[in-house]
């Protein structure tokens, strides 16, 4: 599909970042960035405050403490949806595409919404759904897509927003390996094409590992380890967290 | 069945269509219960009453410019600053745009009932087929079935469409994917008003008299043919409303002399044995849900 647009290198980081609810601090003092291009895998047991942090990052949730800025505009109680206009866009472990929307409206509306005209939100809406695959589905309603086919919808209409950076919420649910590792490459490839940086909260770690350029990772709200796949794979405290005390 | 009983039918039918979308249309994206829809009703109809004198295209262009001022209007002075709003809010708003304007009208336009002359040609009988249709059963038909068309054509096949469509099921959503609320909040406001007027031509035709709360029974029509159909779904509501249509023709029709009377007993009775069987319409299925 389209060409690689040159733009500006971006940084989205959330400094001190936390989420307090009644004294309870689902997350607490997380920093985290993500660079144009870049993959970063956010992972951590259930619980772990992962889904939270993208909530804050996209702004869904108000941060109680610390900045979220995407390189020099201030984020941290922007609304959602000033946030998707500057690029900042995100999607949802329930997919919460418009079930009586075709696919290709459903991506489509997120390309008008960006602004985009009639003619050239069809067309971009097009070439997502022929590089996500989804082309033999692009005409049915999404309420009768399988749960995967829907999660990759909420993708598409994800990209279709021309994110700078892209929040994804465990987009490989329900898929096996292989098929996860192959959605998360064409996620990677459409970023890479658009320097375009992903945030991506995933269970599977044999997926993470394959996909990732960075990992951050979230135990009880705060981080507990961050670096390449191979480091943060040999951490005693990530070891710990996913296979338990050694005794 | 004869053709001027399919032609009756499919016009009420279509008619009823029309009230029900512009119900359901502001319930999907602002989970709006307008009451008020039936004073934009009333705003077309007076027009026509002001107007009657004139030229007949001058009427209605007028109906159309009376009912989305007034549609505007309401979205602009009532329910601007209450979009986030939760629905019964809404729905007391309404009810109080709906008084407000009613008794604004009694007051001053119309304080009784007002009759409007009809046109020549509305009397008239078509031979159709080997039957006398009546020119304003089948202009009914017509315009309904063509404004209803018009929006087929708006939301299935534009971009304003889609982005109503989309706003319709998941306003929040559709807001979070960058859709304009001040875009298409207006534009909803404006197709209910395009629809209220046409349904209030047809209904000055089939009537003859304009009245300050001659909205209440459109609205309310429009209202249970929304929750027959099902509310959050424009195609169910849009059945709902035609449904409804087509049983009122017939059970004009099959039913006794004696038992004509009880007309809307019966309608109703049905519309309550369908609510038993599916209480959430009859399109609206469960939302999507992946986990």
């Amino acid at each position: 599909m389209g060409t690689a647009t040159a733009r500006r290198p971006s940084v989205l980081r959330m400094a001190g970042g936390g989420v307090h609810f009644d004294g309870l601090k689902a997350v607490d003092d997380v920093s985290i960035e993500v660079r144009s291009g870049q993959v970063v895998g956010l992972i951590g047991p259930n619980g772990s405050g992962k889904t939270t942090t993208l909530n804050l990052l996209s702004g869904m949730l108000r941060a109680s403490a610390g900045t979220i800025r995407l390189d020099d505009v201030d984020l941290t109680s922007m609304s959602m949806r000033k946030r998707v206009r500057l690029g900042v866009v995100r999607t949802f472990q329930s997919g919460r595409v418009f079930a009586r929307l075709t696919v290709l409206e459903n991506v489509e509306a997120a390309a008008l919404g960006s602004g985009l005209g009639r003619r050239r939100a069809r067309a971009l809406a097009a070439g997502i759904i022929d590089e996500l695959g989804l082309r033999p589905d692009a005409d049915r309603r999404a309420e009768s897509l399988t749960a995967g086919r829907i999660r990759i919808t909420a993708i598409a209409r994800a990209l279709a927003c021309r994110p700078r950076f892209l929040l994804l919420d465990e987009p490989a649910a329900g898929q096996n390996e292989s098929e996860a590792v192959s959605l998360i490459r064409s996620i990677r490839g459409f970023a890479q094409d658009r320097d375009c940086g992903v945030l991506l909260v995933e269970h599977d770690m044999a997926v993470v590992m394959q996909t990732c350029d960075h990992l951050h990772v979230l135990d009880s709200g705060r981080t507990v380890a961050e670096g390449a796949p191979a480091d943060v794979r040999r951490d005693p405290r990530v070891i710990e967290i996913y296979f338990g005390k050694r005794h | 069945m004869s053709v001027d009983f399919l032609v009756a039918m499919v016009g009420l039918g279509a008619l009823y269509a029309l009230l029900t979308i512009g119900v359901a249309l502001l319930f999907g994206i602002l989970g709006l219960m307008n009451f008020a829809y039936g004073e934009i009703i009333m705003a077309a109809a007076f027009a026509m009453y002001l107007f009657q004198h004139s030229p007949w295209p001058v009427a209605v262009a007028m109906a159309l410019v009376f009912a989305v001022v007034v549609a505007l209007l309401s979205e602009r002075l009532a329910f601007f600053r209450l979009r986030d709003a939760d629905p019964v809010t809404l729905m007391i708003a309404s009810f109080a745009v709906s008084l407000a304007v009613q008794s604004v009208a009694r007051m001053t336009v119309l304080p009784r009932a007002q009759g409007v002359s009809p046109k020549s040609f509305l009397t008239r009988h078509l031979d159709l087929l080997g039957a006398s249709v009546s020119v304003r059963e089948l202009l009914t038909l017509a315009l309904c079935g063509g404004a209803l068309a018009a929006v087929a054509l708006l939301l299935g096949r534009t971009g304003l469409g889609i982005q109503l469509r989309a706003a319709a099921e998941n306003f929040q959503m559709a807001k979070c994917l960058g859709v304009r609320a001040n875009l298409v909040i207006p534009c909803a406001f404006v197709v209910v008003g395009v629809l209220a007027a046409i349904s209030s031509i047809v209904l000055v035709w089939r009537q003859g008299s304009v009245s300050a709360d001659m909205g209440l029974q459109p609205m309310l029509i429009g209202v249970v043919g929304a929750v027959v159909g099902g509310m959050s779904n424009l195609r169910g509501a849009a059945l709902g409303g035609f449904l409804l249509g087509a049983a009122t023709t017939l059970l004009e029709t099959v039913l006794p002399a004696n038992l004509i009377a009880f007309r809307d007993s019966f309608l109703f009775t049905t519309v309550i044995l369908v609510l038993i069987v599916r209480p959430q319409g009859l399109l609206s299925g469960a939302k999507v849900r992946v986990s």
